[in-house]
């Protein structure tokens, strides 16, 4: 048995530099995309409940959505194979760590680019811009168009989304409850533990793929999350290759193709690099 | 600096106190309630204690959360996080409770109930005034383990908005990234509670302890 996964592997290690030198560009040897093509495959990290965005299917165990296959260009673009890769779920509290601790090369999970986080990873050019927005369930009553108006009531924001800040600061009377997930916020929504949420409006779309109940009730405000990949600092070279990746999508007409099939609407032109 | 987080953090720590306490002193009244149900002469009482028993300790504490924070409200019941967390950290270390009290009866001599029927007191009483203190003593060290596992599951209750430790220290570290310092300060306010809790019942366990 040993043996012949031992000899399986001997067969595989002769052919790699031929598969290698047919499919792959060559990379400069230190390099981050050099070491993930060694590794045989890219690991992003991606939402797991956001169908719009990333989302793992439960009928198919298959991960979908904008997000993931944007993922899967990187790895084209590294294998000539958008299939060599391996997604982690990511939570938006989780993302970030995941990055900086190595669990996985480049995170695309619906991650709005701050000074704060800029910090902690390195970012790729804007991918996705979206804005914050309230949602409520439509059978509850829906204060207003503001968010002004949500004085006093329970909004609930993801666990580490920049948003808590951004309620609090604008209205400081609004009471802000912390959920790990979206599909949390949604059960918490659907019971009333909640009057509403803050999240990107186009997160709102995707829970509301689950619940067709949840609604708009304040449009896109400031101010606008701009998505980007993140990276773990110091791989200056990685981060121009997803650059570079992602203005090909851009420039190809690959993006629009792409927002279309996973977002169902009418594609904007795609957004300026920052 | 996590110094910085300091009152934050505190205000988190004194909530994981709180719901502790609660929750240890109401479990062991469960568990006293469940023990003697649970060696009832009455064979249904007995069934019932049993099947309560092995429904709580057998659902993921996690599971019977999210039950009752996101599930009760769909049947018109809804209490806030911190009645959630109680009542469920009080059911989950009872039975517990009521499983390690069990086996110290069990451990207590037949001859004790004999003695107690014989000068005419009834079975609760046997139970009561002569088995029990007999049994605690006999499982002082797993009822300790389990108030030291009540304040360690209480950080679950972070998973239903409720701000305990666990909650606040999680959102300090999204908002900071302070990942290792903050969970470190995390870990140094459980192990303030538990590592007195388990002193307290090394000296109670030498105090009480039967000598054989």
């Amino acid at each position: 048995m040993i043996t012949r996964r031992g000899l399986a592997l001997g067969v595989a290690l002769a052919l790699l530099p031929a598969v290698a030198s047919a499919q792959a560009p060559a990379f400069p040897p230190d390099s981050t995309m050099a070491k993930i093509a060694k590794r045989g495959k890219l690991v992003a990290a991606v939402k797991n409940d956001l169908p719009l965005f990333g989302y793992l299917d439960p009928k198919t165990n298959e991960y979908t959505g904008f997000e993931v296959d944007i993922a899967r260009e990187i790895a084209r673009a590294i294998f000539g194979d958008p299939n060599k890769i391996e997604f982690k779920s990511a939570t938006t509290r989780t993302r970030i760590p995941m990055v900086k601790e190595e669990v996985v090369d480049v995170a695309l999970a619906t991650i709005t680019m701050t000074p704060e986080r800029a910090k902690e990873v390195d970012f790729s050019d804007v991918y996705f811009v979206t804005g914050p927005a309230v949602g409520v369930m439509k059978d509850s009553p829906m204060p207003g168009r503001k968010l002004e108006d949500y004085a006093g009531k329970t909004i609930a924001v993801t666990k580490g989304s920049v948003y808590e800040k951004i309620v609090k600061e604008r209205v400081p009377t609004i009471k802000v409850v912390q959920i790990e997930t979206h599909a949390e916020i949604l059960q918490a929504l659907q019971t009333k533990r909640v009057d509403g949420v803050v999240t990107d409006e186009t997160n709102l779309q995707s829970m509301g793929r689950h619940d067709p109940n949840l609604v708009v009730a304040v449009p896109p405000f400031e101010p606008y999350s701009k998505y980007g990949a993140a990276m773990k600092q110091g791989r200056p070279e990685f981060v121009k290759f997803v650059n570079g990746v992602i203005q090909n999508l851009k420039s190809s007409g690959k993006w629009t193709e792409i927002y279309t099939r996973n977002i169902g609407m009418a594609a904007p032109a795609p957004p300026p690099a920052n | 600096m996590v110094v910085d987080h300091l009152p934050a953090l505190l205000t988190g720590f004194r909530m994981t106190v709180v719901l502790s306490l609660l929750s240890m002193g109401l479990g062991t009244v469960v568990g006293l309630v469940l023990v003697v149900l649970r060696l009832a002469p009455s064979a249904p009482i007995r069934g019932a204690a049993r099947f309560v028993i092995e429904f709580f300790r057998n659902v993921p504490i996690l599971i019977q959360l999210f039950f009752y924070y996101y599930g009760l409200p769909r049947l018109g019941v809804s209490w806030s996080a911190f009645t959630c967390a109680t009542v469920g950290l009080s059911l989950y270390s009872g039975v517990y409770i009521a499983e390690a009290l069990r086996s110290g009866v069990l451990a207590v001599d037949r001859g004790q109930w004999d003695a107690g029927l014989a000068v005419g007191l009834s079975r609760l009483q046997t139970l009561g005034h002569v088995v029990l203190p007999q049994a605690v003593r006999l499982v002082i060290p797993p009822l300790a383990n389990l108030l030291v596992f009540t304040i360690k599951t209480s950080a679950l209750a972070s998973a239903i908005t409720l701000e305990e430790l666990m909650h606040v220290t999680e959102t300090l570290e999204s908002e900071t990234f302070r990942t290792f310092e903050l969970f470190t300060a995390a870990a140094i306010g459980y192990l303030l509670l538990t590592i007195p809790l388990g002193g307290a019942a090394r000296w109670l366990e030498r105090r009480l302890v039967i000598q054989r």
